[in-house]
């Protein structure tokens, strides 16, 4: 009984060596830990959730941004058959998502704009089926930035949103009509 | 040798009080059922209509991060069933009805739903499942349990092997995901700057009010976002050391509150103070909380 006991303990502690290992090196796998011991800890660690970098607003707060969109309609000749329609996601555009039950797509807007891939493999695809009919949709990462302390102390009578400007990143555009995209993500 | 393992025993193996770790069941599976029961109207986002369909599921995570294979191992026309299943599983863990087996069931459940779409995921929903993974392993509803009112019981276990283990090592889990927030946020300039927080307040897609106001006041923001700093990066030294212990804690549930209030991510909050069961002293907790409770109703 004893020798059992002593064996479930050294079995534990190969356990917790193991399990603080893959816990430090996890959200720095690019380092040389991570890059040498990613084949023995990768597995195990993407399983049980260990698989995150908790860089909660870091290394740099992110700006206001949200997903400005048009969806087109097209006849084969290329003529418009309906007006285009814009739209924000989320629809909110520059404002905080308040409905706790669509918060979630505020995320989704973040993990979307990180890869442009995931914007026209992910992203378009589900923007053609919100619009029935629809030949294309083209979408752009729009950010506003938020103006400097130092600026908004110095300006002190301009309000805040006026300071702010608004940049254009990544433009993607993806077709309603046709076969699916074979590109891999 | 003897002398380290010894250490080492009495460390990872010695008997650990369950109170903390029921106080922290309670907080953490009742924050997720509230996310959850939330999450009931998002069931959308979790089939092929969405973003990402079940094919691609562990496509579109980065090849570092992806799991071998999907925990979700049901057809999304289950999910509906699955996730009221979960919020039942977590509804009866909170009120300490249950055990293991339910507790690694509702984990199961959880992390399938998060690898799934994890475009929607938040932090809380992440940092929810790994404790509640680490949890599944201990006797979590041998205190604070609805049974022990019922039973009028007045005698409970001490921790076996396996919850100790795990309490630790919840414990050394806290202290790495604060110390990585803390040196993540060494790496960028505004935080070192001081001006960092300033981004975040004046970012109306992350706060629940205006907070312009804060330019007639900036000195705020400099102290504040060094004061968080300091918190993160020293946590686990000071949570270690008993005479700082207390009040890191306490300014950690200051901050956890002002992120609750003024960001509107409460779950997040309280799943990160849920974990600060563990740290304080079960006495104090048997003795002003459990007790003042047990005078009104009976032991629990």
């Amino acid at each position: 009984m004893k020798k059992a006991r002593l064996l479930f303990k050294a079995l534990l502690s190969l356990w917790i060596v193991y399990n603080i290992f893959t816990m430090m090196v996890m959200p720095n796998i690019g380092a040389y830990f991570g890059r040498t011991t990613s084949k023995f800890i990768t597995p195990y660690a993407n399983s049980i959730g260990l698989n995150a970098s908790w860089n909660f607003f870091s290394p740099d707060p992110a700006h206001t941004m949200y997903i400005r969109y048009i969806v087109r309609y097209l006849d084969t000749e290329g003529n418009e058959t309906k007006e285009p329609v814009e739209g924000f996601f989320p629809a909110e555009k520059n404002k905080g998502v308040l409905s706790g039950t669509r918060k979630r797509e505020l995320y989704a807007m973040r993990f979307m704009v990180i890869d442009p891939k995931r914007l026209r493999l992910l992203f378009g695809p589900w923007l053609c089926r919100q619009y029935p009919g629809a030949t294309s949709v083209e979408m752009e990462h729009v950010v506003e930035t938020v103006p400097s302390l130092d600026q908004v102390v110095t300006l002190k009578d301009e309000a805040v949103q006026d300071l702010s400007q608004e940049l254009q990143f990544t433009r993607e555009s993806t077709s309603c009509v046709g076969g699916s995209d074979e590109e891999a993500l | 040798m003897k002398k380290v393992w010894q250490k080492w025993d009495q460390f990872w193996f010695g008997p650990q009080n369950l109170l903390g770790l029921a106080f922290m069941r309670v907080l953490l599976c009742g924050t997720m059922f509230y996310m959850y029961l939330g999450r009931l109207s998002n069931l959308e986002y979790y089939t092929d209509n969405s973003w990402i369909s079940k094919a691609m599921a562990l496509e579109v995570m980065q090849d570092l991060y992806r799991p071998l294979f999907l925990w979700c191992f049901w057809p999304d026309s289950w999910n509906l069933f699955m996730h009221i299943l979960l919020v039942v599983l977590l509804g009866v863990l909170t009120l300490g009805l249950g055990g293991r087996w339910i507790m690694w069931l509702a984990w199961v459940i959880d992390v399938g739903f998060i690898q799934r779409n994890y475009a929607v995921n938040f932090g809380a929903d992440i940092i929810a499942a790994l404790f509640l993974f680490y949890m599944s392993f201990t006797q979590s509803c041998e205190r604070l349990s609805l049974l022990n009112l019922l039973r009028k019981r007045r005698d409970f276990k001490g921790a076996d092997t396996l919850s100790s283990v795990m309490i630790r090592m919840m414990q050394v889990q806290i202290c790495v995901i604060y110390a990585y927030t803390g040196w993540e946020k060494l790496k960028g300039g505004s935080w070192w700057d001081g001006t960092a927080l300033w981004s975040v307040m004046a970012n109306p897609q992350m706060t629940t009010m205006d907070f312009s106001f804060l330019r007639a006041i900036p000195w705020v923001i400099p102290v504040v976002a060094y004061l968080t700093i300091l918190f993160e990066v020293y946590f686990p030294v000071m949570v270690a050391w008993p005479k700082t212990r207390n009040i890191w804690l306490l300014m950690g549930v200051l901050f956890h509150a002002g992120i609750g209030i003024f960001m509107g991510l409460a779950p997040f909050a309280t799943t990160m103070v849920s974990t600060y069961f563990l740290f304080w002293d079960p006495r104090v907790l048997e003795q002003k909380v459990v007790s003042a409770f047990a005078r009104g109703t009976g032991p629990v």
